[in-house]
């Protein structure tokens, strides 16, 4: 495994990311941009649910998805380049994959959620079982944001060329 | 002032908490967490205005700025945190200082367009068209944002005596 990451870092894209500043600082950026979008828009979709947002009428939230859409291309493409110029720093660190599943779940049921509200309205859940999920999918939001920046803080390994 | 901040910091345990092995990056993900809901509302409400989703209602999406000034005040907490447990790697930061300028624009922005564009936007159909001057308020306000986004990682991006500087 390790072998691997070390191959992958001293590829030239890895090193040209890990070395251009502008890349990477690019894409740190991008990354902070786009999951503002996307859990921002989520946060709302979900307080919606809850109620603080309940005045969006439910016919527009649709309009709101293909936002998400693109700022969740966004957050991968960004995502990935980080991921490819520090691979071991995040696939060693086991807060990479809580942020991994955390933000795959409250992507699940946040669209699930609205794209139920909007097509199938008779098949939303009760009202409880569905403030319950927004509340799930709402903390599990957050907690893909303290895991990407606990990732900073706690990995172990920041390069595995440096052993290989 | 940066003596004075950190004996602020010290007298009221923030330092301590800070500098204890969660406290920043707890305070971090509550910073970016504010920051989520800012882009959420106040950045989605100036993408409406500038013709994004022009099928969702201008006051649906107003509605939502207090959720907004919520992350913003989250944010000024959390921000006064980092300020006073590390003055010294903010207040001579030139990047710091350009947020916060950046941040002041965005206020004056804000105050603008509640005085001379919300006005005549409020007279505007839920889906009639947005006149200039809130577009180019709304156009403002989103480049305001993203640019506090970018000075907000420019400041720990380079770490002391190194750090950002245009014009050094």
């Amino acid at each position: 495994m390790m072998a691997i990451l070390a191959r992958l870092e001293v590829t030239g894209f890895s090193i040209w990311i890990r070395e251009t500043g502008w890349v990477f600082f690019g894409s740190l950026i991008l990354h902070s941009l786009a999951l503002g979008l996307v859990v921002g828009i989520c946060l709302v979709l979900n307080l919606k649910i809850l109620g603080p947002a309940a005045r969006i009428p439910d016919k527009h939230l649709a309009d709101f998805l293909p936002v998400v859409w693109l700022g969740l291309i966004l957050v991968v493409l960004s995502g990935g380049l980080l991921l490819i110029a520090y691979p071991a720093k995040a696939l060693t660190n086991p807060v990479f994959f809580l942020k991994g599943t955390s933000v795959l779940l409250a992507l699940l049921i946040t669209l699930k959620l609205t794209t139920r509200r909007i097509l199938q309205p008779s098949t939303m859940p009760s009202g409880r079982i569905a403030r319950t999920l927004a509340g799930v999918a709402l903390m599990l939001w957050i907690t893909s944001i303290a895991a990407g920046r606990f990732l900073a803080y706690t990995h172990s390994i920041l390069l595995a060329s440096r052993y290989y | 002032m940066e003596q004075a901040l950190l004996s602020f910091a010290h007298t009221t345990g923030i330092y301590a908490f800070m500098h204890s092995a969660w406290g920043w990056p707890v305070v971090e993900s509550l910073h970016f967490t504010g920051l989520c809901l800012l882009i959420g509302t106040v950045g989605v409400f100036d993408l409406r205005l500038l013709g994004l989703a022009p099928g969702v209602p201008i006051d649906a999406l107003h509605r939502l700025v207090p959720l907004g000034v919520a992350g913003f005040i989250v944010n000024v907490f959390s921000g006064i945190l980092f300020l006073a447990s590390a003055p010294d790697q903010y207040l001579y930061n030139p990047a710091f200082q350009s947020k916060l300028l950046v941040i002041t624009l965005a206020g004056i922005n804000m105050l603008l367009f509640y005085r001379i564009a919300n006005p005549s936007l409020a007279a505007t159909e839920a889906h009639g068209v947005v006149n200039p001057a809130a577009r180019i308020m709304a156009g403002l306000s989103l480049s305001c944002w993203v640019l506090v986004i970018v000075c907000g990682r420019l400041i720990t991006y380079y770490r002391p005596p190194y750090h950002w500087c245009l014009w050094c």
